[in-house]
């Protein structure tokens, strides 16, 4: 009989990688095996596991160094594999999951501050897209407000574009403090998780709330004004 | 770059270049280096020393001079002996100084202040 595979959403996001390695171990021990995850701009994610017997399993989270969103080296892989590591997948690539079943295999890093350390590339990446997005967002607004004050109402597409626009910035400026406290704590010698068991999926709620704020706003401004 | 803008090195750091003192390294033969040199005090876990070699590349204190495969092996250039040299006498003097201040501790009997006592 072939295994099942079956979707999750992530209570926590892959750029939290302690948590979410954490989240794929606390699966394991239910039987479920991670397979891939869909990953969509920011925060939308599922995770596609397979069925196979409940064990205690390790996964650890590489952030990518050197060349973002690009395959993992064959140069890592192969001092991962010698130390009794698996390669899985590269979500989104910009990380790294690895698997291991032998308790006693070496931490990939042996220090919070090293682990910190690996990170900044990836804050970096984060820091420029968060830049672009404001780019972006600022763009669209003044063509929208110039729109709004030659007495043109806006059209429709241009307020969807907006409303994209906001949500794709206020991801980046989530993403780029989260990623940005979790260096900082790791640089302190602080690697504890945040994940502490299941949790209701708060950032797809937080995802329809904001997304409903927009729309609201979007309906004001073409209807109202 | 100049060793004493850089700071001084941690202690894989240390040893990572320390392995090179003899000859070029692989990943894998740097790691068993380091564990077998330390006496398995210190365990370089395959994400700190990736991250360190490509910290290493950037500075250009070590070059890659092969690769097969998944294996790339790797030299160390001039410049990464001098700071592995500068970080051996920082350490040297540091454990002379340490030597001398033992010497001067009252009621201590046994005092020779070569670093190899400490």
């Amino acid at each position: 009989m072939r295994p099942k595979n079956m979707v999750r959403i992530p209570p926590v996001p892959l750029s939290d990688s302690i948590a979410f390695g954490a989240w794929l171990e606390t699966m394991a021990l239910e039987g479920l095996y991670y397979k891939g995850l869909f990953y969509t701009y920011h925060s939308l994610q599922s995770v596609l596991f397979r069925e196979g017997p409940p064990a205690r399993v390790r996964y650890r989270i590489d952030p990518s160094q050197g060349s973002i969103y690009s395959d993992p080296p064959p140069g890592l892989i192969e001092l991962y594999e010698e130390e009794g590591w698996t390669y899985v997948d590269s979500p989104g690539r910009f990380c790294h999951i690895f698997i291991s079943r032998d308790a006693q295999a070496v931490e990939p890093y042996d220090t919070p501050q090293s682990l910190g350390q690996a990170m900044e590339p990836q804050l970096s990446a984060r820091k420029n897209m968060l830049i672009s997005a404001c780019i972006l967002f600022a763009l669209e607004g003044f063509l929208f407000l110039y729109l709004m004050a030659s007495r043109q109402r806006p059209m429709a597409y241009r307020l969807t574009l907006l409303t994209l626009l906001g949500l794709s910035l206020h991801f980046s400026v989530l993403n780029f403090i989260q990623l940005h406290r979790q260096k900082q704590a790791l640089d302190q010698g602080n690697q504890t998780s945040s994940y502490s068991g299941k949790r209701p999926p708060t950032r797809i709620i937080a995802l329809v709330v904001i997304s409903l704020f927009y729309v609201l706003v979007d309906l004001y401004v073409t209807l109202l004004l | 770059m100049k060793s004493t803008q850089r700071g001084v090195l941690t202690e894989p750091m240390f040893y990572i270049l320390m392995s090179f003192q003899h000859s070029d390294m692989c990943g894998i033969q740097i790691t068993q280096f380091v564990r077998e040199r330390s006496h398995d005090r210190v365990t370089l876990g395959p994400g700190t020393l990736y991250t360190l070699l490509n910290k290493f590349l950037e500075e250009g204190a070590i070059e890659e001079v092969a690769v097969s495969g998944r294996k790339r092996t790797y030299r160390i250039t001039p410049y990464g002996r001098q700071l592995y040299r500068d970080e051996l006498r920082r350490l040297h003097n540091c454990l002379t100084d340490a030597a001398e201040e033992e010497c001067k501790t009252p009621f201590d009997s046994v005092c020779d202040p070569s670093p190899a006592v400490i």
